[in-house]
């Protein structure tokens, strides 16, 4: 008998993730042993270090997921799903060795997921206590603004996924890293920077936006220069110094910084969306990804939303960034749409959602 | 059910090398599969593992215990070994025995002939080589210290040209490389009647050194459940 639950496994980047939810919404329990700590140290993803901590703490993690689930037999499951892309290989292997090993010795069919998808299917998740709540109304558009990626997608039906846009260089996450680390934030800079940003009082300062014509691209690279150069002015260094420290500049200055730069973010992001949600007569927006949960992002693009008329759907901030509940939520449209795996399943580091 | 009426079944696998290497037995090997995958080791342990338990004429089922090469060596290849053999034990509830896979290569190595002070050498990333001598943890060796490091032992050379060591180096690699399903066995057949059990969970591999530019082993990091 089916029960509706599927078990799924997310290592594409640094956080290890297991999670068991029911009929694609309802979250049962999801787990996550963030690698931050680790990374912090070295300011940034060390693809072997995070490997590594997958491998060490990846039974663990699922040991917890099953208890927690209350899981006394595989069988009472109906399948396994596991992120095979995108993502860095070494991550990516253990997760997938981890859930074909224990589909292929307890039974139970493997269903591949695109993480990016899951980004996007957070926004059907429901809490174990959460009233139930209607389901995102297609067609939709969806934001998804990570560490990794930064794209628009429009989307006619379940699973059906047409890219309408995509950053060319930088993904705004990386670029809330490089530039939190000029500003001598801590890392990861996303939070640190929106922390920042608040004890902006002037707001006089105004960094450039990349439009990329009217097309729904982005671009991160110029403005990550452009930071560069006005940190660079403010602890009155010549034009190109190297070896900036945004550590000595005074916290005032930082916060007016870290203002512009996320207003210059947060302008492209939440115009192209809205843009796009105008345009295509979409009946949801969604928002997904890390940089999802930056609260002035999101208050934009609602404020847009509501001035459209058009419901805006963002996870909590625990489901925009990376776990594997959104695994499960996407592995169940692919469990019941047909999608299977083999015991031969290997990562696909440079998937692609749609072309 | 009785001990005498189910024998024991050991499941051993080897990833550390540019094999992927899997077998069955118990007092004697009853089926090994071995194949030149380089580094796409993912892509046929498990294809592998059922192929040997048809040939040894049993099912998952009938595996009473599990062995894994820990290496040192390539770092894909062991990832993929050691999950797949923590994922089979934690998932069917079976005991798992970690033997450094240079062990059983030097065992097998010494079964073959070759001196008990040889020095097992294995490539270390696309530079750099892992140098084991008996009783001594390996030890990463750089470019051009290898023969200080090797000095006038025997070496045994696992995946490592024969420009570099010598074709004697290479025979006895590959006769260490033949030996290995029956030195692993017999490692793990001793550990385990001493019921010395590893805990699947927490097992890592023999890494030798921490990646280059950190100071600070992933490993020991703890780790509290983030509900999300
Ligand atoms: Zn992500």
């Amino acid at each position: 008998m089916s029960s509706g639950r599927i078990l799924a496994v997310e290592s594409s980047c640094d956080e290890t993730a297991v999670a068991v939810v029911e009929g694609g919404r309802r979250i049962v329990t999801s787990v996550v042993a963030s690698q931050v700590q680790l990374h912090s140290a070295t300011g940034g993803i060390v693809p072997e270090v995070a490997a590594r901590a997958h491998l060490r703490w990846m039974i663990p993690v699922l040991d917890e997921a099953r208890e927690r689930a209350g899981i006394g037999d595989w069988s009472e499951l109906d399948a396994v799903a596991v992120t095979e892309g995108p993502g860095l290989a070494g991550s990516l292997l253990v997760g997938i060795t981890m859930a074909k090993t224990l589909a292929w010795s307890v039974g139970l069919p493997l269903v591949p997921v695109n993480h990016l998808e899951g980004h996007i299917y957070a926004a059907w998740l429901l809490d174990p206590d959460e009233d139930e709540r209607p389901a995102p109304q297609f067609p939709l558009v969806a934001l998804v603004v990570s560490g990794g990626h930064t794209f628009i997608v429009e989307m006619a039906d379940h699973l059906s996924y047409r890219l309408l846009g995509q950053t060319v260089d930088d993904a705004a996450g990386e670029a809330f890293d490089k530039v939190g680390r000029l500003l001598g934030l801590s890392y990861p800079g996303g939070p640190a920077i929106m922390q920042a940003a608040t004890g902006a009082t002037a707001h006089d300062r105004r960094f450039p936006r990349a439009w990329m014509g009217d097309s729904y691209d982005f671009s991160f690279s110029g403005l990550k220069t452009a930071a560069r150069h006005a940190v660079g002015e403010a602890l009155g260094l010549p034009p190109n110094a190297r070896d900036l420290d945004g550590a000595d500049l005074p916290e005032a200055e930082v916060a007016e910084l870290a203002w512009a730069f996320q207003e210059s973010v947060v302008d492209v992001l939440a115009t192209k969306t809205l843009r796009a949600a105008r345009e295509l007569g979409a009946r949801t927006i969604i928002m997904g990804g890390g940089v999802a949960a930056n609260g002035v992002l999101r208050d934009r693009i609602a404020e847009g939303a509501r001035g459209l008329g058009v419901p805006l759907v963002v996870p909590r901030p625990g489901l925009c960034t990376d776990n594997a509940a959104m695994i499960g939520a996407a592995g169940y449209l692919r469990y019941h749409a047909g999608t299977r795996a083999d015991r031969a399943l290997d990562a696909r580091p440079s998937l692609k959602l749609a072309v | 059910m009785t001990p005498a009426a189910r024998p024991d079944l050991i499941l051993a696998l080897d990833t550390s090398t540019r094999r992927s290497l899997v077998m069955l037995g118990h007092d004697s090997l009853l089926a090994v599969s071995r194949r030149e995958v380089r580094h796409r080791h993912g892509s046929h342990l498990l294809e592998q593992i059922d192929e040997a338990l048809v040939e040894a004429g049993a099912t998952l089922d009938d595996v009473t215990a599990l062995v894994v090469g820990t290496g040192p060596g390539s770092f894909t290849g062991l990832r993929v070994g050691l999950a797949t053999a923590k994922t089979i034990a934690y998932a069917r509830r079976l005991p798992l025995v970690g033997v450094m896979s240079l062990d059983a290569l030097r065992r097998a190595a010494t079964s073959a002939g070759a001196p008990g002070d040889a020095a097992v050498v294995l490539p270390a990333g696309a530079h750099d080589h892992y140098l084991a001598l008996p009783a001594e943890d390996p030890v990463l060796v750089a470019p051009g210290g290898l023969s200080d490091a090797i000095g006038d032992r025997v070496a045994i050379a696992i995946d490592v040209d024969e420009a570099i060591l010598g074709a004697d180096a290479a025979r006895w690699g590959a006769l260490a490389l033949d030996g290995l399903p029956q030195a692993l066995l017999s490692i793990a057949r001793d550990r385990l009647d001493d019921g010395d059990i590893d805990d699947a969970a927490a097992m890592t591999p023999a890494y030798v050194a921490l990646p280059r530019g950190v100071a600070r082993a992933a490993e020991e990091l703890g780790w509290s459940p983030d509900l999300r």
